[in-house]
């Protein structure tokens, strides 16, 4: 063999030496570029927050109107647990008339409520004591910590509920570490033995079967997720790991990968860090998880998928068990915690995202509201605790009604199941505030917003306002004026001949004017419209605070405008509060994620209509529920439940509206087809028979209208049907009994 | 030149006469209603007419008005606001909302509270009282001193039939 000249060797040495210098470079350059992507990585991660979206906290108080089973049935809707004996927040006893709960602590917008023990009496379908037990003292009104009901959170689907370390129960960080990673403290990133370890037990079995990674290894992992599994990826994932761990603490790397690892799927949403599967699974804190609760969890770690405890519940549970009897051997738990767990059922709660992104209709409300306010990378990375007017009850005996209704109707029709498309909105009368809100017959799905977006024509929901225009004037109006129910033709602009007719295609002459609108007769309703001129009518509208532009045309008069049932909400809660408009809100405050208040979003109030005539237009709205187009109501709400309110049918039976209120509340629904086509549903036949059961269980206060000054009643035609009209104007003229269409339909 | 005759004037001498003796009632607008000085008061109801907040709320909302009367301005509204949850039709709480908004120069908000405060008093003049004298500020507030004199008058009828 030729040897080397000592020339030669040594520009080889000199040529190995400049390359391993260039080697040695790269590979530095490299590991500075992965150390400065793992500490950016980090640092992110720790640091973007999605916003918090609360409901309406429950008021409790003597007086409240929740009886045991209610109350009851809120706490558990908030995650509390029923208990033999109470175990500190989060848990209650039930008793023949009483209930003692641990109320968790809070950090309202106004201030942090502390963990408190309550002691409550029911009597009479209410609440009549409340007493705070270590302080021995009866209260006169506290707040339940509100139900957490979505985030806002940046477009990639991820979501956290963060939780710090120390917050976190001991069983779960001893038993992660346990579980995942045993030398966790003392490895440098890696750990040799564990790969060693599941090398062997890999080519004993022939395939992989046991995973030697680090938890710091798993939550690079989490971080740069890849779907390929080479040889340069893993290359990558080690000297990663050696750079995390040369950073940050084994407390930071810990708390890191409980708030990052993916612990489930919820649709398109990933689930990830304990903090939120918690919420996700079990519809509580992490705090107040039980030991086999805990134990599922980390069992997910290992696969979320393939251990869905919703999918697959039996190996769930076998996985959740050997993990419990890990725990017990590391002396994490005694023989006995090990035996009651062991029995325990999983205890998942729901079917599908429990707890967490339930109403996202009402979400997406909330997010449309604050979009002019924040930047989308404040809302989405800030922690903001976001406090709305949500009442939870309301909003489940909606979806409740939508849902059992629709298919009712279907069914009674003889349509094709998951024809109708649906939306509702529950709104508050004097506090402008949107309590419920669904956006389609898919409750739990964020798609199409119908109760914000589908504008559909109103059809008779405007005729009020037709009529209220006409109340306006009291020296040419009040409610018995005569009308002419006739026909009537007009030439529209472009030449066309509109020649409306009435729904029955009948005639009925002359008749009261209360009655033109409880019957909803379109002819009268369009001659009386022409009369008042459309700009009048127009005003009416943006007095009752539309924010639409109402079309100048006397087809107007029918509803030949487009708008959003949230739209008609904000139209009738005017009238149900006497004139006085409040613009509906979705959100109370905001907050930081510290709890400062950051922005409150105050009761605006405008009186912008005049009292009497609001008064005169809500006694016609009661004729309609009782004589009129929505007397069937009746069939279901109680006799003596005074309501108000208006059908809304359109051409062609496209659209099928109900839009009505009591004292304290304002219910809209809306059916019809996504595709446009006739739903050959009346606003009777259709959206009332899901608003009248709705309202019935909802409980809503008897509408009671204050009587104005100025406003009298007039004993009516026999003595019966006293009619109120404006005072210092013609009293209501009656002509004879006989001569005028019977006021009373039979 | 024969005088012309006084016939055709009598009628408005009538009328101007009658003007004389009583206000004519007033005609509708859509300007916030006011109650006719003519009007007969709304008689009281079987009870009395609530005087207090205590006869006329309560326990939860009476706390509340109490922790907002201690309140600086900002926190009270977020208070009686919650109050309003509860008790949305009570008028005293409506009464002391205007009073927080003339605290933060809201003329108009405190105007509209009172009038909202006495729609759902009923005719209750001890609450309406009290409603007319924040109104008075809340124009008073705007430079509508006429407004407000109006109003302040208002208030002191309605003490007088009070014994105030």
């Amino acid at each position: 063999m030729p040897t080397l000249s000592p020339l030669l060797r040594r520009r080889l040495w000199i040529a190995a030496a400049a390359l391993l210098s260039i080697a040695v470079a790269a590979l530095s350059v490299w590991i500075m570029l992965l150390d400065r992507q793992v500490r950016q990585r980090f640092a992110g991660a720790r640091w973007a927050l999605p916003a918090q979206v609360y409901a309406a906290p429950l008021e409790v108080y003597p007086g409240g109107p929740l009886d045991r089973n209610a109350f009851r049935r809120e706490l558990e809707r908030l995650g509390y647990r029923a208990a033999r004996t109470l175990e500190g927040p989060g848990t209650f006893t039930v008793g023949a008339s009483r209930i003692e709960v641990v109320v968790r602590p809070f950090r309202f917008w106004d201030g942090a409520q502390p963990a408190r023990q309550l002691d409550l009496g029911f009597q009479d379908q209410q609440i009549a004591r409340v007493t705070d037990v270590a302080a021995r003292q009866d209260l006169a009104l506290v707040r339940l910590d509100p139900m957490l009901i979505g985030s806002i959170y940046p477009t990639q689907g991820e979501d956290r509920v963060l939780v710090k370390l120390d917050e976190v129960p001991p069983l779960l960080a001893q038993g992660l570490v346990l579980v995942e990673d045993h030398h966790f403290h003392e490895h440098f990133g890696l750990d040799p033995k564990a790969i060693a370890r599941a090398t062997w037990a890999n080519l004993r079995a022939g395939r992989a079967v046991q995973g030697g990674s680090t938890i710091t290894q798993q939550l690079v992992r989490n971080f740069f997720l890849t779907l390929e599994r080479t040889w340069s990826r893993k290359f990558t994932e080690i000297f990663m790991s050696v750079l995390l761990e040369a950073h940050y603490s084994k407390n930071e790397i810990l708390e890191a990968y409980l708030n990052e690892v993916h612990l489930g799927q919820d649709g398109g949403r990933a689930v990830h860090g304990f903090g939120l599967a918690s919420q996700f699974y079990f519809n509580k804190p992490l705090a107040e998880l039980q030991p086999q609760e805990i134990a599922l969890l980390v069992a997910l770690v290992k696969g979320p998928s393939f251990y869905n405890p919703r999918k697959h519940a039996d190996r769930a549970r076998e996985r959740r068990d050997l993990v419990l009897r890990m725990f017990f051997e590391a002396h994490l738990l005694t023989p006995d915690q090990l035996t009651l767990a062991t029995k325990m059922p999983l205890g998942v709660a729901g079917e599908k995202g429990g707890g967490v992104a339930r109403y996202p209709a009402f979400v997406d409300l909330v997010k449309r509201q604050l979009r002019g306010q924040y930047p989308e990378a404040d809302l989405t990375h800030q922690g903001l605790r976001i406090f709305t007017t949500l009442d939870p009850r309301a909003q489940e005996l909606l979806e409740r009604h939508l849902l059992a209704g629709l298919p009712s109707l279907e069914k009674g029709y003889h349509m094709k199941a998951g024809t109708l498309e649906s939306a509702g909105v529950v709104a508050s009368v004097e506090g402008g505030e949107v309590l419920a809100l669904v956006g389609g017959r898919d409750v739990r799905y964020a798609g199409f917003n119908r109760a914000l977006d589908a504008r559909r024509p109103i059809g008779s929901l405007a005729k009020p306002f037709v009529f209220l225009a006409a109340l306006m004037q009291p020296d040419r109006y009040d409610l018995t004026t005569p009308l002419e129910d006739e026909p009537i033709e007009l030439e529209l602009p472009n030449g066309d001949v509109w020649a409306p007719n009435n729904y029955d295609k009948e005639i009925h002459g002359t008749e009261p004017l209360y009655d033109a609108l409880a019957q909803s007769h379109n002819l009268a309703t369009v001659r009386l419209g022409l009369d008042l001129g459309v700009n009048n009518v127009r005003e009416m509208f943006r007095a009752a605070g539309t924010l639409s532009d109402p079309p100048p045309n006397p087809s107007l008069f029918l509803g030949a405008w487009d708008l959003a049932p949230l739209e008609v909400a904000q139209l009738y809660s005017t009238l149900a509060a006497a004139g006085y408009q409040t613009p509906l809100l979705a959100i109370r405050e905001v907050a930081t994620q510290d709890g400062s208040p950051l922005t409150r979003y105050p009761l605006r109030v405008r009186q912008t209509l005049p009292e009497s005539p609001v008064y005169l237009l809500n006694w016609a709205l009661e004729r309609v529920m009782h004589e009129g187009t929505a007397a069937t109501a009746y069939n279901i709400l109680a006799p003596e439940l005074r309501v108000a309110g208006k059908t809304g049918t359109t051409d062609d039976l496209r659209d099928s509206w109900f839009a009505g209120y009591g004292q304290d509340r304002v219910v809209v629904v809306w059916l019809g087809r996504d595709d446009n086509q006739p739903a050959n549903l009346t606003g009777a036949q259709g959206a009332l028979q899901i608003w009248a059961p709705l309202v019935r269980d909802l409980r809503v206060k008897s509408f009671a209208p204050v009587q104005p000054a100025n406003v009298e009643f007039a004993p009516g035609c026999g003595g019966q049907l006293a009619i109120p009209y404006v005072e210092g104007h013609a009293p209501p003229q009656y002509p004879e009994c006989a001569g005028l269409k019977s006021l009373f339909h039979w | 030149m024969r005088p012309r005759s006084i016939a055709p004037i009598l009628p408005l001498a009538a009328a101007m006469l009658l003007a004389a003796c009583g206000p004519l009632p007033p005609r509708e607008s859509p300007a916030p209603p006011q109650r006719p000085s003519s009007a007969p008061p709304r008689p009281a109801p079987a009870g009395g007419w609530p005087r207090t907040p205590a006869e006329a709320s309560g326990p939860a909302v009476l706390a509340l008005l109490d922790q907002a009367a201690a309140q600086p301005a900002a926190q009270a509204e977020a208070t009686l606001e919650r109050a309003l949850r509860i008790e949305p039709r009570n008028p005293f709480v409506w009464q002391a909302l205007a009073g927080v908004r003339l605290q933060q120069g809201m003329a108009d908000d405190a105007e509209t509270a009172a009038q909202k405060s006495t729609q759902l008093a009923g005719g209750n003049p001890w609450v309406e009282s009290g409603n007319w004298r924040a109104i008075a500020a809340a124009r008073r507030a705007r430079g509508d001193e006429p407004g407000a004199q109006e109003a302040e008058q208002r208030a002191s009828v309605l003490q007088e039939q009070l014994g105030q």
